[in-house]
């Protein structure tokens, strides 16, 4: 249903761009939107794939420019984040090292035409803090608590750990095109995605120029029984200690009765 | 079906839950023994973070020794001053313990200590409870009869100060030794998410000298509350008590734990306790070897904690 609506309501857009009396200094740009603003985390979540699709617009004789590309990039709440590292000490792995970041997105998902470097010069994806790289360079202004021979290291590591749990993803030619105008792209937010606001940026380039970009937002809460449990947790730990305990006692006793009626 | 863990903040199988919850149910009732020793490791295998493992599980034995402990107190075979003393330890214990984890937890060391403890106490457990099931297994060969223990006998426990009467136990003794088992009792239950039954009742029996008749149902009394409160505490310090896995673990628990009781009557103990043993052996040895060799990752991330 939701895509339907969406095809058509790209279909007028589209066709509202292409209808004759354009004026001719109209930018080319691009559009964008989100399949659903809103994932609720409930009982049963397992991760969700999210569609995100839109139109080029105000798009020129396309004989005449050169080729198209495009970088999705969705970023997650920002939150402080201790990173440690581990020594070996007397034969043991310990945590040793420590570093602070700032501010680190809690997921960070490029998607592309090509590789992201080479669709443009990395001094514009610097600028825009698109992909891996240029987060990292980020990530290194943000730290506290380290000289710069190691910053690299950690914010690199932050990167891979991410990775490694699926929070940060980079996917090469996952967008597909519709013609000359219509996208389509998926990105997939993992079962342990942390909560919060998340950003989509769609940036389009030609010749590894920035010609286009179209910010459109999401947001990932619990919802239900989740979401309850969860705040009365952090805003009322005492009550929620409390009904643990009680919830245990009525388990185990009135475990014990039935079966021993049993 | 996945299941998610509002605490954790990850989803896990259903099955793979219930599962544990019944197979270390299971084991307990057959042997009698708490099922958090096991539990704990259990979980931190299976990816949950150590710090909500070891509070999930203090929840969880609230409700596997309750019916236990109600069952020993309608048998009067709780002694109910010492359950105090020891009590009084414990709640000390759990005090400190908490916030050690939560110090712990600062300073990105709370998983060591807690696999430490673990290699520690799962590597004497299992070691006692093998050489204990081969000592069996060849007493009933030679049908030698066990020394008889000494009653009476007077040990340096008898010159400790602030002595105190237990009528039920019938004993005379000191407090100090029973707040000091109760206190590291509540330190375990703290730090390592178990009940404490393998320290307690050997302690109980062999330092002082209780009865065996009531050693069983005063350590239920004491874990039930100690393990109440660890639960109350962890939810307020750390916030790492998720409900809804220890809720899961209880149900798959109880049936475990019904199944494995009547198990036991029917099956010959000493060869499975000594599997038992190897389990608990191979859970040290893991635990252990996951500290020594290098990790494939050195770096780990978690949320900054502002120390307060």
């Amino acid at each position: 249903m939701i895509r339907a609506l969406a095809l058509s309501l790209l279909l007028l857009l589209t066709g509202a761009a292409l209808a004759p009396p354009t004026p001719a200094a109209r930018a080319e740009g691009v559009e964008a939107d989100l399949a659903t603003h809103h994932v609720a985390v409930k009982t049963d979540f397992a991760g969700v794939n999210v569609l995100l699709f839109g139109a080029i617009v105000n798009q020129g004789d396309i004989d005449n420019l050169a080729l198209l590309d495009m970088i999705i990039v969705v970023r997650g709440p920002e939150r402080e984040m201790r990173v440690r590292k581990k020594e070996r000490i007397a034969g043991l792995w310990v945590n040793r090292e420590s570093a602070t970041f700032d501010s680190v997105p809690g997921y960070y998902a490029t998607l592309s035409t090509r590789p992201v470097s080479e669709i443009a010069p990395s001094y514009t994806l610097l600028q825009n803090g698109i992909g891996f790289t240029s987060l990292q360079g980020k990530l290194i202004l943000s730290s506290t608590g380290f000289t710069q021979g190691n910053a690299k290291d950690y914010a690199a590591a932050v990167v891979r750990v991410h990775q490694s749990q699926n929070l940060y993803q980079e996917l090469k030619g996952a967008i597909d095109f519709t013609g000359q105008h219509l996208f389509r792209a998926e990105f997939e937010l993992p079962a342990n995605v942390p909560l919060g606001d998340y950003t989509a940026d769609v940036y389009t380039f030609r010749g590894g120029k920035l010609i286009g970009n179209y910010t459109t937002n999401l947001k990932i809460e619990k919802s239900g029984v989740e979401r309850f449990i969860y705040e009365l947790a952090h805003q009322q730990p005492l009550i929620y200690g409390i009904i643990s305990v009680i919830l245990a006692l009525a388990a185990g006793m009135g475990a014990a009765a039935l079966f021993r009626k049993a | 079906m996945q299941i998610y863990l509002p605490i954790a903040e990850q989803s896990m199988n259903v099955f793979l839950v219930l599962g544990m919850g019944g197979v270390v149910g299971f084991l307990s009732g057959m042997f009698g023994v708490g099922g958090g020793f096991l539990m704990t490791p259990l979980l931190i295998f299976t990816g949950i973070p150590p710090a909500v493992a070891v509070a999930t599980e203090a929840n969880q034995i609230v409700a596997s020794s309750v019916s236990g402990s109600i069952a020993q107190w309608r048998r009067k075979n709780v002694d109910v001053k010492m359950g105090l003393v020891l009590l009084a330890g414990g709640v000390v214990g759990s005090f400190i313990g908490v916030a050690l984890v939560k110090v712990l937890r600062q300073m990105g060391q709370v998983d060591l200590v807690i696999s430490l403890s673990y290699v520690f106490f799962l590597g004497f457990i299992g070691t006692l409870m093998l050489l204990e099931s081969v000592r069996t297994y060849y007493k009933s060969k030679s049908g030698n009869a066990p020394p008889a223990r000494r009653p009476g006998q007077h040990n340096w426990i008898h010159k400790l100060p602030f002595k105190m009467r237990f009528k039920r136990s019938k004993l005379y003794i000191s407090a100090i030794p029973p707040i000091l088992v109760g206190l590291l009792v509540g330190l375990l239950a703290a730090i390592m998410g178990v009940g404490g039954g393998f320290i307690m009742v050997p302690a109980m029996i062999y330092l002082l000298r209780m009865p065996t008749s009531v050693v069983v149902g005063t350590s239920l009394f004491q874990i039930v509350f100690v393990t109440a409160l660890v639960t109350v505490l962890h939810s307020v310090q750390n916030q790492t008590v998720d409900v809804v896995l220890a809720l899961m673990l209880m149900a798959g628990g109880v049936i475990g734990a019904q199944i494995g009781a009547i198990a036991g009557q029917k099956l010959k103990g000493e060869q499975l306790r000594a599997l038992l043993a190897l389990m608990v052996l191979g859970m040290c040895f893991k635990l252990g070897f996951d500290l020594v060799i290098e990790p494939s990752e050195l770096y780990s991330l978690a949320p900054a904690l502002e120390a307060h």
